[in-house]
């Protein structure tokens, strides 16, 4: 039993991470083969890492400057562990979701701390625009999230994979969910419609802009576990989690799949654009999703 | 596991070093317009691992493409020293070697390596796109030899440098 | 075209010649230059293109020249005028066309004519720390400033 418990807290954020890490070297070979060229070797992302681990100097502006990227992975550490990963439930109790959405937040909070201390104005523009970003999709997101409990009569997310057993998964019953769902899983990411937080040619990567060196490589080895959380939430409230590690890696590949498609065509949205956009067509189609399951 | 000695330690980090390498162009000049067609599809850069990054703090090498004015210089040396260590800075165009077409102007600076250390030159006016792929391939092997010291000497020479800074900006 | 012609022409003390269509040459004296640029305002030339300065060393003047362009008539109009090279002092066309606020700062910098009533006109532009003369004059050699402070490379004989 003790040996299970020590195997699982240790070994479930390193799987993650090589979830995480999987998903970025895939993104890494497909997007250069849609424009018609090669791209870097596979295993790209680890040389780029652990170059920026061995820089030989480290600038830092002072300690709460340091302790924003460490703040932003434990952060994500943390939510790992309320997730079920393909069978094994590790913190997940009741009110999971409830829970979830509030401690998937930690990691944007800690990187405004640090970015707030780095003496230069585009790293307060790029935070300001990371949070008004994350005001713009909470609406959507807390409401599909509220309709699916409400259907299942629960919020604790076991439950949820156990009742969505032998093929009746939600994307089934809920439809509009799940689109709405995928939709906002682009504004947590970051990823391109809503590019808005790094853009390279608008803010010079917005909090980023002043780290380099090993506090990039901890920024980078957090947006592995990012991509990882947000997959893993959308996969096992709409398409079943998984009941043992290979279904779970497999749907989420195929998920991640489509997402890269639509990545690399879109340009980007200005920032009151994507609020204006979130706040329009996802939170009207998720408020008829939620008055159809308080009818039925 | 076996204690690693300094000199393995370095080839690793050299091995790690070459195989991605961050830009930052500074595009000062004309230059910079042999740059899109490197970057984009037909003579793929992001091949070897590069690709351009926009803040100092993150890269590796600066690109000095083109003409440099005083008042650029300026501006330049203050990136330059913003840069992480180790770091090194590739000219373009021969108007870093020498003063290329302004050599006799009043403004434009005319050999870049009195005022900060440079590693690679590329002739040309301007270089074509295999000629800088070419350089990239022989800053790749400077560095897999231990060669590409540019940011120790800045650091040792330094009171050189910076007389000579001194002198032409006033 | 020819009935802008004919209306500049009614303005006085101008001289006006039409180099090829589209391009009329407009001749004035210092004193009367900034209201022929009023009437031309007035007329519909609502733009100033460019505006600098031609150093004519043997005749021992500057000659300033406005470009105008009406996007109505399609029309080009170059205002000219000659000011004394040893003391070149010229009122500003500044609260007529806004723009040339800065063609005047440029001016100011690189040939040493002053301009009354534009207050920025002093300030360094684009060399900074100039102790020279004026460089674009063409009493300034720039090979032989370059050669007191640059250094060039040393290259072998039958390279240059």
């Amino acid at each position: 039993m003790v040996i299970e418990k020590v195997l699982m807290a240790v070994g479930a954020p390193l799987i993650a991470f090589a979830i995480g890490l999987s998903f970025i070297m895939l993104k890494r070979k497909v997007v250069p083969r849609i424009q018609r060229r090669y791209g870097p070797p596979v295993i790209q992302p680890i040389y780029d890492v652990l170059k920026l681990l061995l820089k030989e100097e480290n600038i830092s502006h002072g300690i709460i400057f340091s302790l924003g990227p460490i703040i932003a992975v434990a952060g994500s550490i943390l939510a790992v562990f309320f997730i079920p990963m393909g069978g094994w439930n590790m913190l997940s109790g009741s009110a999971d979701l409830i829970a979830l959405l509030y401690i998937m937040a930690i990691g944007s909070l800690g990187m405004a701390l640090g970015a707030g201390d780095s003496a230069n104005p585009n790293a307060s523009i790029g935070i300001s625009r990371a949070l008004t970003l994350m005001f713009g999709y909470d609406l959507p997101l807390v409401i599909i999230v509220i309709s699916v409990a409400l259907y299942y009569n629960t919020t604790s997310l076991p439950d949820i994979i156990a009742a969505q057993a032998h093929g009746n998964w939600t994307a089934w019953a809920l439809p509009l969910a799940a689109i709405v769902g995928f939709i906002v899983v682009y504004g947590a990411l970051g990823e391109h419609p809503f590019d808005i937080i790094t853009a390279p040619h608008e803010v010079a990567t917005g909090p980023m802009v002043e780290y380099g060196g090993k506090h990039l490589g901890l920024l980078m080895i957090n947006h592995a576990f990012h991509i990882y959380l947000e997959i893993a939430l959308f996969v096992d409230l709409f398409l079943g989690g998984g009941s043992n590690l290979l279904e779970f890696y497999v749907k989420m590949f195929v998920v991640f799949f489509i997402m890269i498609f639509f990545d690399s065509v879109f340009p980007r949205f200005r920032i009151d654009d994507a609020v204006r956009f979130y706040w329009k067509w996802p939170a009207i189609i998720a408020l008829v999703n939620l008055v159809i399951v308080l009818v039925r | 596991m076996e204690k690693m000695t300094e000199e393995q330690v370095r080839t690793i980090a050299n091995m790690l070093r070459k195989r991605s390498l961050w830009m930052i162009h500074y595009c000062t000049g004309c230059g910079a317009m042999e740059l899109p067609p490197t970057m984009t599809s037909r003579y793929d850069m992001e091949r070897f691992g590069m690709s351009p990054y926009v803040t100092p703090r993150q890269c590796d090498i600066l690109l000095v493409t083109g003409y440099l004015n005083v008042k650029t210089l300026r501006r330049l040396i203050t990136v330059y020293e913003q840069m992480l260590d180790p770091k090194y800075v590739i000219g373009f165009g021969s108007c870093t070697l020498n003063g290329g077409v302004y050599w006799d102007s009043y403004a434009v600076i005319k050999r870049l390596d009195r005022y900060i250390p440079v590693d690679v030159y590329i002739a040309g006016c301007m270089p074509r796109p295999e000629a800088v792929m070419s350089a990239f391939k022989h800053l790749m092997e400077l560095i897999d030899s231990g060669k590409a010291n540019g940011y120790k000497l800045y650091k040792k020479n330094l009171a050189y440098y910076k007389e000579n800074q001194r002198k032409v900006l006033g | 075209m020819m009935d802008i012609v004919n209306q500049i022409k009614e303005l006085d003390n101008v001289k006006v010649t039409v180099q090829r269509e589209n391009r009329i040459f407009v001749d004035v004296d210092k004193d009367r230059v900034i209201g022929t640029l009023y009437s031309l305002k007035l007329m519909g030339f609502h733009q100033l293109s460019v505006q600098n300065a031609v150093d004519w060393i043997k005749e021992g003047e500057f000659e300033v020249f406005y470009v105008l362009y009406s996007h109505q008539y399609k029309v080009n109009v170059i205002v000219r005028t000659r000011v004394d090279r040893d003391n070149p002092i010229m009122e500003t066309a500044e609260k007529i066309y806004p723009s040339a606020h800065t063609w005047e700062r440029e001016i100011t910098e690189m040939f040493g004519i002053k301009f009354k009533g534009n207050d920025e006109s002093g300030k360094p532009f684009i060399l900074e720390n100039w102790k020279e003369i004026p460089p674009l004059r063409k009493d300034f050699d720039s090979v032989k400033y370059c050669n007191e402070h640059f250094v060039f490379r040393h290259s072998e004989e039958g390279n240059e």
